[in-house]
């Protein structure tokens, strides 16, 4: 678990191993882990898995009021949150690095955006999940969203005056966002004593090193944004060294995820197209086709005793129960116990009706328990049990 | 419907004790288990485990429909889970939702069920979640898909559990039909219950290492 305290083997270990300038993984010091980018069925949307790091990113977009100051540009929101992690890692530093590198390098077309000038503008919000951390967090959330963001569509508008009109997909094919350019971080783990600086640490790399170096760079190899995180006092050749070998990091990552896009949509086209599902191989994962003949294995006479119940129901019908067709049933977990006795009590009706108990208890042939609470465990008497529950609003019956 | 209908990989995610990663026709879900391990106070039962259940939406904010939703999980997983065995704990399950095109529910629930059979945390049985849907002209189709969702006049989604005699844990219905129906529902979610076991037996089967 994230939450574990690092003990101090482990912490000697990766130390020793640095000052030798060899990685736990056997990586080298410049090598990235497999980068995996997998879309869905939607647009913008998408998981990235770097290593054992996965990250699942959604964009939506929706009409928004502008803020004073900047009446004619629209609004980019992103938040990464922990999924499925426990919740101890604060993700407020990887929020704000995100949104100044993304924000303030205004990678996106903001004042295209803009529906009207001071009334509408979209709002392009990107949620992240973090579904697992394994180091390098920050790196494969901006992958994440950069990947959501360029394979992100919005539904065309057109405003005529005073009405402003949203077309669905059927109707218009939505709109990609314009995207300036596309910056992505690429983060150093610094190992200061022994002059090691590794890319795209691990979970164990990143909280041993010394001094954590994010730089954001984008296709053009422009630099967008620093971070430092640490203790350590960096030289001037290191920092130049770093924002180097970023910069064509970014290169290759960019490309990694027009690639991908590419790619999808290549499949988007055919029909058998699922998105995102997990893979099935050899070694993990596994998959079940349901046949068309699903042999039936419930009681053999079930047939003959519906048609019995049937009978009687209609029999029935004026002084005991009254059922009308398309009543909705249903049960809940608590009579778990009556369902399960259906095996054995073939001819055994159990009725739980609030309204109807009160009439019918002149009828000799039918035993009436009043007042049978859902989670009573008294066995079946006789051919109906009618009962009554005050606290549930639903009235459930159960036939075998 | 022979083309596939579940596809399963656990223990994706290393953080936590279980994990299940389930897509049902062309929805996904991702599904974790973390614990038992000690809540805060306010949330501590001295005789069994609380378990929580988190819902998440790709977009972050939930509905109350969803929370619905959230609270059906709550029920069934608790049920199936021995809470007595882990006093003053709390186990948390979150389900991320990451593809939505129908049967979402019975989804989220078989995904969370591989996800606490993964965790290896004690569990009274096993529960199975198969939706189906009756059209118009009394027919039911088994695990339908978006639109017939939308055409259909009532929708069900049956749990079952593994047990020798049938025992049904839960049962969401949406819209109008005659009990007759409900009844022929049961018979063929049963039955395709049956199936997912079957499924679920495999996959443990593969991914423990005394196969």
């Amino acid at each position: 678990m994230n939450g574990n305290p690092l003990s101090d083997c482990e912490k000697t270990f990766i130390l020793e191993a640095a000052s030798q300038k060899i990685r736990l993984d056997g990586r080298k010091k410049d090598e990235y882990r497999p980068l995996k980018i997998a879309y869905g069925l939607d647009w913008g949307n998408c998981l990235v898995t770097l290593g054992c790091t996965r990250v699942f990113a959604q964009v939506s977009c929706e009409i928004y009021q502008p803020n004073n100051s900047r009446p004619n540009e629209g609004v980019l929101q992103i938040s990464a949150e922990l999924a499925g992690d426990n919740k101890i890692n604060d993700l407020t530093k990887i929020n704000q690095v995100l949104e100044r590198f993304y924000k303030d390098s205004k990678c996106i077309d903001l004042e295209a955006l803009c529906i009207i000038a001071e009334e509408k503008v979209w709002k392009i919000k990107v949620d992240l999940s973090v579904l697992n951390m394994d180091g390098n967090t920050l790196g494969c959330c901006s992958i994440a969203t950069l990947a959501a963001l360029m394979h992100f569509r919005y539904p065309d508008v057109v405003s005529t005056g005073e009405k402003v009109v949203v077309y669905s997909s059927s109707e218009r094919d939505p709109i990609p966002l314009s995207l300036h350019h596309h910056p992505v971080i690429a983060s150093f783990a610094i190992f200061e004593k022994y002059d090691f600086i590794i890319l795209d640490p691990s979970l164990l790399e990143d909280k041993v090193c010394d001094n954590k170096l994010s730089i954001c760079f984008n296709n053009h190899s422009e630099m967008c944004g620093v971070d430092i995180e640490g203790c350590a006092s960096l030289s001037q050749n290191l920092l130049m060294n770093c924002s180097n070998q970023a910069a064509s990091v970014a290169i290759k990552l960019v490309d990694k995820i027009k690639s991908a896009i590419q790619i999808d949509i290549k499949n988007r086209s055919s029909k058998s197209f699922k998105g995102l599902e997990p893979a099935v191989s050899e070694d993990n994962g596994l998959k079940l086709c349901l046949s068309d003949k699903i042999h039936f294995v419930g009681p053999s006479n079930q047939e003959n005793i519906k048609e019995e119940i049937d009978e009687k129901m209609v029999v029935d019908q004026d002084d005991v129960i009254k059922i009308t067709e398309g009543t909705a049933f249903t049960a809940s977990h608590n009579n778990l116990h009556q369902i399960s006795k259906k095996g054995d009590k073939n001819d055994d009706l159990i009725v739980i009706d609030p309204e109807s108990s009160e009439s019918s208890s002149s009828d000799e042939s039918i035993e009436i328990i009043n007042h049978y609470k859902l989670d009573d465990i008294r066995p079946v008497i006789g051919k109906y049990v009618v009962s009554d529950d005050e606290n549930s609003d639903t009235g459930t019956i159960i036939l075998d | 419907m022979s083309e596939e209908f579940l596809k399963c990989q656990l223990g994706f995610l290393g953080n936590t004790e279980g994990s299940a990663y389930l897509s049902q026709g062309k929805s996904t879900v991702s599904v974790s288990v973390v614990g038992p391990f000690e809540p805060k106070a306010s949330k501590c039962m001295y005789d069994r485990a609380t378990v929580d259940v988190t819902f998440r939406r790709k977009t972050g904010s939930i509905t109350v429909h969803d929370k619905m939703l959230e609270g059906i999980m709550q029920s069934t997983c608790e049920k199936a889970l021995v809470v007595e065995q882990y006093p003053r704990t709390t186990i948390v399950v979150t389900v991320q939702e990451m593809q939505d095109r129908g049967n979402l529910l019975s989804t989220c629930l078989n995904a969370s069920c591989m996800g606490l059979m993964n965790s290896g945390i004690a569990m009274h049985h096993l529960y199975a979640a198969v939706s189906c849907a009756v059209t118009e002209k009394e027919e039911i189709i088994l695990n339908p898909d978006e639109t017939q969702i939308n055409s259909s006049v009532a929708y069900l989604t049956l749990v079952f559990a593994n047990t020798e005699t049938r025992c049904l844990l839960t049962s969401h219905t949406t819209g109008e039909f005659s009990q007759k129906t409900y009844m022929d529902c049961m018979d063929k979610c049963y039955a395709a219950s049956k199936e997912v076991f079957n499924f679920y037996q495999k996959v443990i089967k593969k991914s423990s290492i005394f196969n």
